[in-house]
C-alpha cells in the first residue's frame, strides 16, 4: 500500500462545536496558514451567487409558511478578525430572504443547523430560562473516517483521506440507509458529504423529527456495535446475530472481499506478513485452524490463491473445526459457550471491524445537538458539502471547490447561478431524489387533512 | 370523601382475571375513615420503600420476588381496596415535587413489574390485550418473518410463541439492546419480553397522571375546607417511616470533614463527587449546578459552613476575595440555610442531592467545564470506560459489567457495582449499605466506614482493598 498516492491531505482541525451554550465566545484561534481555498472573498462569491437558499428554505419549511422555519436554530462561525473565530448561536430567521441577507452579510466560515424550538431562538434572551425547548429535529447521523484510523491500512490518518479509505463510507451509508428504510420505515433520508472526511445523514420523516432524546438514545444503541479497540480486541456479538446485523453482514461481506482484502484495498490478505497478522487475530481457541493455514499462506504456496479464496478458505476451516465431533482429533472440544460463540461470529467480527458504520453517536442522541449545514463549504478544503445521491458513484475528490467554482463563474454572465455550474448535478439530484418526494408527501397529507375537515363540516 | 377531586368512572371492582393487577385508571369512590386513610398510605409506603431497598441488594431475582411477596402480603396490598386506595393517596401526596414524582413513579413501576412477573402466560396475554390493546400477530405474519423472529426464541419455543408488534417508540429499552425484531417502524416483541412494553405503558400513563395532578394544583386544592384535615398528612407523607436519615449520612463518630482534609476523603467519594472535585481542581472553578451538587454533598457529610466557605474560596484561586464574597459566598450560605427567605435551609439539599435528582432532575451537563450530574448517566460509554480505567476501578471484567449496567440505563446499579468492586466483602461485613447507590452521601459514609474497618490491614486507598477478609 505504500505506493498508494494520497490525493489530498488536509490539516487537523477541531470538530463541530458541541452544544455548549457559549453564545459569542472566542472558540479557538484558527490555524495560522490559511489555504487560498476558502477566503472571505470566495465565500462571499459563493453565498451571494451560488448557495441554494431556496432548496434549504423549502426543505426546512416542510410545507408550512414560516411557522416551522422561523423557530429553527442556525449558528454561524465567523472570523471578523483573522485567526479569531466567533461562534454565534441561537440565530433564527423568518423568511428565506432574511436568512440569505444574514448569511451574505456575515459570510460565516461555517453554518450549523440545530433544532426547531418552541419559540424563535433569537428571542432567547426575552424568555425565561427553560422556556426555549427543542421540539422537532431531524434524526441525524455522522460518520467520520477519523474513527476508522485503526483499520485504515492505506496510510491515511486523521483528516486525510484517499480513494481506498473512502471505500468505508459507501459501506457505512448502505448499512445505515437500508436499516433506516427497512427497519424503521423511514423514507425521507438525505445524505451529504461533510466537505472533507465524512458523511452526514438527515432523516426527515415526521416520526423521526418528533423523536424524544430517549428514543434517539435507543436508536443509537440499536446501531452501536462494540468493535473492540486496539488494546481490547475481545468482541462479543450476540449469537445468533440480530436480523439487522445479519443483513448488514450479507451486505458488507462482498464489499469486504472486493475492497478491503486485496492489494488494491487495505491488503489484509495480500502479503504473507499481512496474512500472518490476519490469522493472529483468530482467538486462541481456534489455534488449530491457524496452524493449518499458516504454512500455506506464508510459503511459496502463497500465490496459489487469491485473497478472496483465502477468505473462503479460512471460513471453511473455521466452520469445519466448529462442527467436528468430539473425539475427532483437533476438534473444538472443551470450548466454553462464550468461546464457541465468538468463533462462530468471527468472520462477522472481521467484516464489521472493517466496514460496519462507526457512528459519532453523540450527534444523534440529543435534539439540540448542532450539525453542519448541508450546502455550506468546508473551511479547510473549500469543498461544498454537496448532497450524495448515489453513494457508489460519489467521488469526494471531484466535488467542486470554491476556486474551481470561481473559474466557472468567470466564464458566465453575472446572472448565472448554481444551475449553470458543476453544482447543478448535485443540487438537482437532491431536488429529484429527496426534496420533491418529501414535498409531494407533505402536500398529500395537507390535502387529506383538508378533505377530512371538509367532510366533518360538510363543506365539500 | 372523594379526595382526588376527579369524577370516578366506576364504583364497582370489576371481577377480572387479574386479581393482583390494577392500572389505577379509575378513581376509587368510597368512604375511608381518617385512620384508614393514614394506615393504608403507610402500608403502601412500606412496600415502596422495601422495593427501593431490595433493588440495591445483591441477591438473586428469586429472593427478591420472595421478599417482595412477603412484604406485599404483610402490608395487605393483596387486598384490592387497600391497594387501590393507598395508591391514590400516595399519588396525591407524591405529586408535590418533581423529585417525589420521580421516586414514586420508579417504585410503582417496579411494583407493577413484579406483579406482571407473577402472571401466567394466559393472564399476561389477557393483560396485554386489556391494557395495551394488543393482539399477537397473525400466524401468517409470524410465518412471513419466521427467519428473523426465530432469533428471539429457541426453535422449540417458536412453535407456540406469540409475538406482538408495537410502534418502535413504545419498545425503546428493547430497541436499544436489540432485543426485538424491527420492520417498517414496528418492533416485534416476543412474549417473554412483552411485559417490558406493558411496564413502559404503565409508567407513561402514571407519569402523565402525576403531571396532570401537579399542574392542576390538586395538592394545593386539598388545603381547603374539609380537606384541611388530611392536608398535613399528605404534605408530610414522604417523610414518614424514614429512619433519621442524617445518621446514615454522617461520617463515623470522631471524624469530621474540614476544608483541610477533604482531599484525603476523595477516594471514598462516589464517582459523581470525585469528578466534581477533580473538575474543581482542574478549573479552579465550578459552575452553578456543580457547586450546588457538591456543596450540598459536603453539607450532608457535615462539613461546617465556615469550612465550606473556606474550602471553596481556597479552590477558586482565580477569583478575588471581593468577588468571591459578592458572587459565591451568598450562594454557599444559602445552601446552609443562612440566607434566603425561609432561613431553614434548602430542604431539598439539606441532606445532599439524592441519585434520582442527580440522574434525572438536573439539566444535563452540556460542556466540558460543567462537572455536575452522574457520570454513569451523563458520560458516553467511551468516556466512562476511559475514566474507570484511569481511576483503576476494578479489572476489565468489572468495568464491562459497569458499562453493561449503564447500557441498560441502570445507572444506580452501575454505581453500586463501582462500590462493590472497590470495597470487596463490604456486603458480608457490617458496613451500612442502605442507600448506597441511592444517595451519594450514603455511598461516602459506607466507604469511609469500610476504610476505618479495614484500615489496619490495608492502605487507605479503596482501589486496593484487602483481597481476602474472613467474615
Amino acid at each position: 500500500m505504500t505506493e498508494m498516492e494520497l490525493e489530498t491531505s488536509f490539516a487537523e482541525d477541531e470538530d463541530a462545536p458541541n452544544t455548549a451554550s457559549v453564545e459569542a465566545a472566542v472558540v479557538s484561534p484558527a490555524p495560522a496558514s490559511k489555504a487560498a481555498t476558502c477566503t472571505p472573498e470566495l465565500l462571499k462569491m459563493y453565498y451571494s451567487r451560488l448557495f441554494p437558499f431556496s432548496l434549504l428554505y423549502d426543505w426546512l419549511s416542510y410545507g408550512s409558511n414560516t411557522s416551522i422555519f422561523s423557530k429553527r436554530e442556525f449558528s454561524f462561525t465567523i472570523e471578523p478578525v483573522p485567526d479569531e473565530e466567533i461562534y454565534i448561536r441561537y440565530q433564527s430567521f423568518t423568511t428565506q430572504e432574511e436568512l440569505a441577507q444574514a448569511i451574505v452579510k456575515r459570510c460565516p466560515k461555517k453554518i450549523d443547523i440545530g433544532a426547531v424550538f418552541s419559540h424563535s431562538p433569537k428571542e432567547k434572551d426575552t424568555l425565561q430560562s427553560g422556556q426555549l425547548k427543542p421540539e422537532l429535529r431531524e434524526l441525524v447521523f455522522d460518520v467520520d473516517l477519523t474513527d476508522y484510523d485503526g483499520v485504515r491500512k492505506c496510510g491515511c490518518t486523521g483528516a486525510q483521506i484517499c480513494r481506498v479509505c473512502w471505500g468505508f463510507m459507501p459501506m457505512a451509508v448502505k448499512v445505515m440507509d437500508q436499516a433506516l428504510r427497512e427497519d424503521f420505515g423511514f423514507e425521507h433520508i438525505a445524505w451529504f458529504y461533510s466537505g472533507r472526511r465524512g458523511v452526514h445523514a438527515w432523516v426527515c420523516d415526521e416520526v423521526a423529527k418528533s423523536l424524544t432524546d430517549e428514543a434517539r438514545h435507543a436508536i443509537a444503541g440499536y446501531f452501536e456495535v462494540n468493535l473492540g479497540s486496539e488494546n481490547n480486541k475481545e468482541v462479543q456479538l450476540a449469537n445468533p446475530l440480530h436480523p439487522m446485523l445479519a443483513r448488514a453482514y450479507e451486505l458488507l461481506e462482498p464489499m469486504f472481499v472486493e475492497q478491503v482484502l486485496p492489494a488494491t484495498g487495505h491488503g489484509l490478505l495480500a502479503t504473507p506478513e499481512n496474512c500472518q497478522a490476519f490469522l493472529d487475530e483468530l482467538p486462541e481457541a481456534a489455534a488449530p485452524v491457524r496452524e493449518k493455514l499458516l504454512p500455506h499462506w506464508t510459503s511459496s504456496k502463497f500465490n496459489n490463491t487469491t485473497p478472496a479464496e483465502k477468505w473462503e478458505s479460512i471460513k471453511e476451516h473455521l466452520s469445519a473445526f466448529l462442527s467436528a465431533k468430539k473425539g475427532v482429533a483437533k476438534a473444538a472440544k472443551n470450548m466454553s459457550t462464550k468461546e464457541r460463540n465468538r468463533l462462530e461470529n468471527w468472520p462477522v467480527e472481521m467484516v464489521f471491524r472493517h466496514g460496519y458504520p462507526r457512528l459519532d453517536v453523540n450527534v444523534s442522541k440529543a435534539r439540540n445537538h448542532l450539525l453542519k449545514s448541508p450546502f455550506c463549504v468546508h473551511p479547510k478544503t473549500g469543498r461544498v458539502c454537496v448532497p450524495i445521491v448515489d453513494v457508489d458513484s460519489f467521488n469526494p475528490f471531484t466535488v467542486p471547490t470554491l476556486p474551481e467554482l470561481e473559474q466557472e463563474l468567470i466564464k458566465l454572465d453575472a446572472s448565472a447561478d448554481w444551475k449553470q455550474t458543476s453544482l447543478k448535478d448535485y443540487f438537482q439530484g437532491f431536488e429529484n431524489s429527496f426534496l420533491n418526494p418529501l414535498m409531494k408527501e407533505i402536500r398529500r397529507k395537507q390535502r387529506d387533512a383538508a378533505e377530512q375537515k371538509a367532510a366533518i363540516t360538510g363543506d365539500f | 370523601m372523594n379526595v382526588i377531586g376527579l369524577t370516578p368512572k366506576s364504583m364497582k371492582h370489576a371481577e377480572s382475571n387479574l386479581p393482583s393487577l390494577n392500572w389505577y385508571d379509575t378513581t376509587p369512590n368510597y368512604e375511608l375513615s381518617l385512620d384508614q386513610f393514614e394506615v393504608y398510605a403507610l402500608k403502601r409506603l412500606k412496600v415502596l420503600r422495601k422495593i427501593e431497598q431490595i433493588k440495591m441488594m445483591k441477591v438473586t431475582p428469586d429472593v427478591i420476588r420472595q421478599k417482595l411477596d412477603r412484604v406485599i402480603k404483610q402490608e395487605d396490598l393483596t387486598d384490592h381496596d387497600i391497594d387501590e386506595a393507598s395508591h391514590f393517596i400516595l399519588r396525591l401526596s407524591y405529586c408535590q415535587t418533581e423529585e417525589l414524582r420521580r421516586w414514586f413513579l420508579q417504585q410503582e413501576a417496579a411494583l407493577f413489574r413484579h406483579r406482571l412477573q407473577a402472571l401466567s402466560e394466559q393472564q399476561l396475554a389477557y393483560a396485554v390485550r386489556k391494557y395495551a390493546q394488543l393482539q399477537p400477530i397473525s400466524a401468517a405474519e409470524k410465518e412471513k418473518y419466521r427467519d428473523s423472529l426465530l432469533q428471539f426464541t429457541t426453535p422449540v419455543e417458536y412453535q407456540t410463541a406469540q409475538f406482538y408488534a408495537v410502534p418502535f417508540t413504545q419498545a425503546l429499552s428493547l430497541l436499544a439492546t436489540r432485543q426485538c425484531f424491527l420492520r417498517a417502524g414496528s418492533a416485534y416483541v416476543p412474549q417473554s419480553k412483552v411485559l417490558t412494553i406493558l411496564e413502559g405503558k404503565f409508567r407513561t400513563d402514571l407519569a402523565r397522571f402525576l403531571a396532570l395532578l401537579a399542574n392542576a394544583g390538586s395538592f394545593q386544592a386539598a388545603q381547603d375546607a374539609e380537606a384541611s384535615r388530611i392536608y398535613p398528612l399528605l404534605k408530610n407523607m414522604h417523610r414518614a417511616l424514614v429512619p433519621p436519615r442524617e445518621q446514615q449520612m454522617h461520617l463515623p463518630a470522631g471524624q469530621v470533614l474540614t476544608a483541610d482534609n477533604v482531599e484525603q476523603f476523595t477516594s471514598s467519594m462516589p464517582l459523581c463527587m470525585r469528578q466534581i472535585h477533580a473538575g474543581l481542581k482542574a478549573d479552579h472553578h465550578l459552575k452553578y449546578q456543580a457547586r450546588l451538587q457538591y456543596g450540598f454533598f459536603l453539607r450532608g457529610a457535615q462539613m461546617s459552613l465556615e469550612d465550606a466557605l473556606l474550602f471553596f474560596q481556597r479552590h477558586f484561586t482565580k477569583v478575588t476575595n471581593e468577588k468571591f464574597q459578592k458572587e459565591y459566598a451568598y450562594n454557599i450560605r444559602h445552601m446552609y440555610g443562612k440566607e434566603g427567605g425561609t432561613k431553614d435551609g434548602r430542604k431539598e439539599g439539606q441532606l445532599g442531592y439524592g441519585c434520582s435528582k442527580i440522574i434525572g432532575g438536573l439539566v444535563a451537563p452540556s460542556s466540558a467545564n460543567e462537572h455536575h450530574g452522574c457520570p454513569f448517566k451523563h458520560y458516553d460509554e467511551q468516556n466512562l470506560h476511559r475514566l474507570l480505567q484511569k481511576l483503576n476501578i476494578g479489572d476489565e471484567k468489572d468495568r464491562r459489567e459497569i458499562l453493561q449496567q449503564k447500557k441498560m440505563q441502570q445507572y444506580q446499579l452501575a454505581c453500586l457495582k463501582h462500590f462493590e468492586v472497590t470495597h470487596p466483602n463490604a456486603f458480608s461485613s457490617d458496613v451500612p449499605m442502605d442507600n448506597v447507590g441511592n444517595h451519594p452521601n450514603a455511598w461516602f459514609q459506607a466507604s469511609v466506614t469500610y476504610q476505618n474497618k479495614f484500615q489496619s490491614t490495608s492502605s487507605s486507598n479503596p482501589s486496593e482493598p484487602p483481597k481476602a477478609v474472613s467474615p
